[in-house]
């Protein structure tokens, strides 16, 4: 039921952040562009929230459900596999991103190219810290 | 070379002759342990190794010691 409820404030806050941005669209008619883009951020906002809300008030009236939801969700196997596949995602990711500095820098693309080397830079210095802030903790 | 605490290579368990036993499916094994049916399947066929909290749980729903049930191939006579 935690975990449900927990959900269920999670897309409501969504709701209210595509409230605000609708808002902002509106005040913002003069700015042309942005009203555009506070508008899509809005749309996307609030269709997330009002899908999010409906199923979350939908696990809240199956409490049965919704602990087997909240099992499945924080087990030790589902945790696992989500480490297992974050710290995969991010190997590749790295890789990825060095392909496309080379890439970038062979093309000629210095701006594509500095810009991701500053996001290697920052990913691998990320690394650097939390491994080292993991190694304290534990 | 390194291993996870799951990734423990030469560890065997004894869960799906035990729950057989004990005439379970591992539908009631799982809700016993609070994992899924998906963690049993996977224990039974030795691809997951469990923590020592869920290695507990399991064995006593078996009534028996951990290592009754999670034996070290190394310690096999």
């Amino acid at each position: 039921m935690k975990y449900a409820k927990r959900q269920l404030l999670f897309f409501i806050c969504y709701l209210a952040v595509g409230g605000l941005l609708i808002a902002a669209a509106l005040l913002w008619a003069p700015a042309g562009q942005r009203t555009g883009i506070a508008a899509g951020l809005a749309g996307g906002f609030l269709v997330t929230g009002t899908g999010g809300v409906i199923l979350s008030a939908r696990l809240l009236k199956n409490p049965e459900k919704a602990t087997q939801t909240e099992m499945a969700k924080t087990e030790e196997r589902t945790r696992f596999l989500r480490e297992k596949t974050q710290s995969a995602v991010y190997s590749v990711s790295t890789m990825l991103v060095s392909a496309g500095t080379i890439a970038a820098m062979i093309c000629g693309n210095r701006d594509i190219a500095l810009a991701f080397s500053a996001l290697l830079v920052a990913e691998v210095v990320l690394y650097i810290c939390l491994g080292a802030h993991y190694a304290k903790k534990y | 070379m390194y291993f996870t605490l799951w990734e423990i290579k030469g560890l065997k368990n004894r869960i799906q002759e035990l729950r057989r036993e004990r005439r379970m499916t591992q539908e009631e094994l799982a809700a016993g342990c609070q994992v899924t049916r998906q963690t049993i399947i996977s224990l039974e066929g030795g691809r997951y190794n469990p923590s020592i909290f869920l290695a507990r749980k399991i064995a006593r729903i078996f009534g028996l010691a951990i290592e009754q049930v999670f034996i070290f191939e190394e310690d096999e006579p």
